[in-house]
């Protein structure tokens, strides 16, 4: 074992240029955060479909056999917003994920086609095509493709409802005229091989495809903050907004190793991504048994692994839009964004009394991040803002994310 | 040294995705070009995540670390690397121009990730990536000193992240709240009977930072430059890091200020130790007198 010896000066230069010198403590808090210049939207052309990026928006990861096309975004658009999805035709998957909500919606947990109440809250859609996890806490579906069974085909808990109901499935959509055509625009290639229109174009695979193609071209990056950030704007954050971003960003309070990035997310992907990350957290919002546990219905990561230490584990979401999206958590056990602020700042949730009871903060499972932070009242305020500033009000009305079926 | 020679082979064995080719193994065998002519010498540089004399594993504990002997597990362990310089017998300093291979390596950067996503490494990712890959111009191949600093470069370290080539994309090892990226992320914990575990989280970064994305300046670099003297054989030696020695002067069971660890502040106390073992003086984020011992070659 050899010894490290000292520093070679042919080889030590360390030529930091663009670094001042230390004036002022750097353990003060700094900003790292000014308002950028103004950089438009990037315009990536993806075959006969057109990203517009956000600045600051990588391209989307896209499957290799399921590419973005004008027809397949438009064909998925129609899909999402069509009730015929649902066995008792009352729901589609824009009922639960609506867009004045970011494709997310106002109840606590999700209310199915047939009555039955989902364990936990329906999630934003707004830039899903990013994620590396789609639900809240299943790390298996590897695409959107594949995730989007779930809501139609799931039998526990029942959404809408379709399990062994393909051929039902695929004789309402065949009966519609408008599928006639938009099918075999969306999959012109099967059309060729066909030789005709048929009917075998109109199948569960390509309304699965289509319907991930139009979820992955919900972008959402036009919120005041994207403004501030990117367009030019500085006056499009209130001052009080700019301190809340700071407050966002620190060490303190830890929010953005979660919720860190374009997306305010972590676990994401893109074209340029070659190393898949997927993270899940535990928060501290319950621990029933002292040990860290869950609610039955709801232990997170752990219902699908069965491993222990996955109990209590969700994705974090993306913070764009959510002032919108309340209530909050998994669960939507969090009625609005100033709670939820209070339960990171008690490093954990308590609760005192009935079948819920313990003191998350205690939880040998929770996250390392959830350490608890001290916030005044007008820092609370300041963190609000800036949350409140990350809604992206075009999105919520764009006409090109509605409701296809319905004539103005 | 069987241990180590064993620990090799299951790693090359591991990483035999690599399409290094038989160049690389070729070039690899020491031998002196005997017309002392330059040519292109191809080399892998092999890392080794320790804790004391223990390889690194998500699926056990480490016995005996810190001033307060607890034991500890792994929650994550990666770091980057950039300007890798090598020295020859003839005396001669060469950059290694490392393989640009679109996932750990970009321009003179890459990533080292030891952790892969088992045991208590939950939040991690399966990849991992325990060696560095290039070339450099030399009449000889024999290896007599190494150095590279940890890090990522000024010049890269403010781009946006979401838009930079792997690795520099990894969203667990970009640094928000300083526009720039973790350096070194070295996460353990301490499990605790009663309640919650203590996390020790070592995040070296940049500090001081201001400015927006492209253009920050900061005012503590922290960028540690590792010399590491003796002949290196690539076939048989290893660059260690050993994460005991780096911790050995705090108490990683519990946290005496500031962030739970070490987030590079200049007044946390778990810093001062961990980074005079680094080889950086911490009120400024320049090299300090001593030199680093956290680095060795074995």
């Amino acid at each position: 074992m050899r010894q490290t010896v000292g520093v070679l000066s042919i080889l030590g230069v360390a030529a930091f240029v663009a670094c001042r010198e230390a004036a002022d403590s750097p353990n003060t808090p700094v900003s790292a955060i000014d308002a950028g210049a103004e950089a438009g939207p990037s315009i990536v052309k993806d075959g006969d479909y057109t990203w517009i990026l956000p600045a600051g928006f990588p391209k989307p990861q896209v499957p290799a056999d399921n590419p973005m096309s004008i027809a397949k975004v438009e064909l998925g658009r129609h899909l999402f917003y069509d009730t015929r999805f649902s066995l008792n035709k009352t729901q589609s998957c824009a009922t639960c994920h609506e867009q004045a909500h970011a494709f997310a919606d106002t109840r606590a947990r999700g209310l199915g086609s047939t009555g039955e109440l989902h364990p936990r809250g329906a999630m934003s859609l707004a830039n899903i095509g990013y994620a590396t996890v789609f639900t809240w806490a299943n790390d298996l579906f590897p695409n959107l493709e594949k995730q989007a069974r779930t809501p139609i085909f799931g039998e526990d808990p029942i959404e809408l409802g379709m399990s062994g109901q393909e051929e039902e499935l695929l004789t309402r959509l065949r009966g519609e005229p408008r599928y006639q055509e938009l099918f075999p625009k969306a999959f012109p290639i099967l059309d060729d091989v066909d030789g005709e229109a048929g009917s075998e174009v109109i199948s569960i695979d390509h309304a699965l495809k289509a319907l991930a193609t139009f979820q992955r071209s919900l972008l959402s990056g036009a919120s005041a903050f994207d403004r501030y950030q990117n367009g030019g704007d500085p006056a499009a954050l209130s001052p009080a907004a700019v301190r809340g971003r700071e407050l966002f960003q620190s060490e303190r309070l830890e929010c953005f190793h979660c919720h860190g990035g374009f997306n305010f997310a972590d676990s994401v992907a893109h074209a340029g991504t070659a190393v898949r990350e997927m993270f899940f957290h535990n928060t501290g919002l319950y621990n029933l048994d002292g040990a860290g546990a869950y609610p039955a219905d709801n232990v997170g990561l752990a219902e699908v692994s069965k491993k222990p230490e996955d109990m209590g584990r969700f994705k974090a979401p993306t913070l764009r839009n959510i002032a919108v999206t309340a209530p909050y958590m998994h669960d939507g056990s969090i009625a609005t964004l100033a709670d939820v602020i209070d339960h990171y700042a008690a490093g954990g949730r308590t609760i005192a009394t009935g079948p819920n009871a313990g003191d998350g903060s205690k939880s040998p499972r929770k996250s390392e991040f959830m350490k608890g932070f001290i916030l005044s009242g007008t820092e609370r305020d300041d963190l609000l803002a800036f949350l409140q500033s990350l809604t992206d009000e075009t999105f919520l009305i764009d006409p090109k994310y509605g409701d296809p079926w319905v004539r103005p | 040294m069987r241990t180590l020679v064993i620990t090799l082979a299951s790693a090359s064995t591991a990483l035999a995705l690599y399409a290094c080719g038989s160049d690389t193994e070729s070039s690899s065998t020491q031998t002196d070009a005997s017309d002392g002519a330059v040519t292109t010498q191809n080399v892998e540089l092999a890392f080794e995540a320790r804790v004391g004399t223990e390889p690194f594993s998500c699926t056990r504990s480490y016995a005996n670390v810190g001033t307060m002997g607890t034991t500890v597990e792994p929650l994550t362990f990666a770091f980057y690397v950039h300007d890798v310089q090598v020295k020859t017998v003839e005396g001669t300093t060469v950059p290694l121009t490392l393989t640009q291979d679109n996932k750990w390596q970009y321009q003179t950067t890459a990533l080292l990730d030891f952790e892969d996503k088992t045991g208590s490494c939950a939040n991690g990712t399966v990849d991992v990536n325990t060696r560095v890959v290039g070339n450099f111009q030399s009449a000889s191949n024999r290896l007599s000193a190494i150095s590279f600093k940890v890090g990522v470069p000024v010049a890269l370290n403010h781009s946006d992240s979401a838009t930079q080539p792997s690795p520099l994309n990894l969203s667990s090892m970009y640094w928000d709240w300083q526009g720039g990226y973790k350096f070194m992320r070295l996460d353990f914990r301490a499990p605790s009977e009663a309640g919650a575990a203590v996390t020790t989280l070592l995040h070296l970064g940049s500090t001081g930072c201001t400015g927006s994305t492209g253009a920050y300046t900061c005012t503590n670099p922290n960028v540690p430059t590792v010399t590491l003297n003796g002949a290196f054989d690539p076939q048989t030696n290893k660059i260690v890091l050993d994460y005991k020695n780096l911790v050995q002067g705090i108490d990683v069971n519990a946290n005496a200020g500031g962030a739970p660890g070490c987030m590079s502040g200049v007044i946390d106390p778990e810093c001062t130790p961990i980074f005079q073992r680094l080889g950086l003086d911490i009120a400024t984020g320049n090299a300090s007198t001593n030199d680093q011992s956290a680095f060795s070659i074995q």
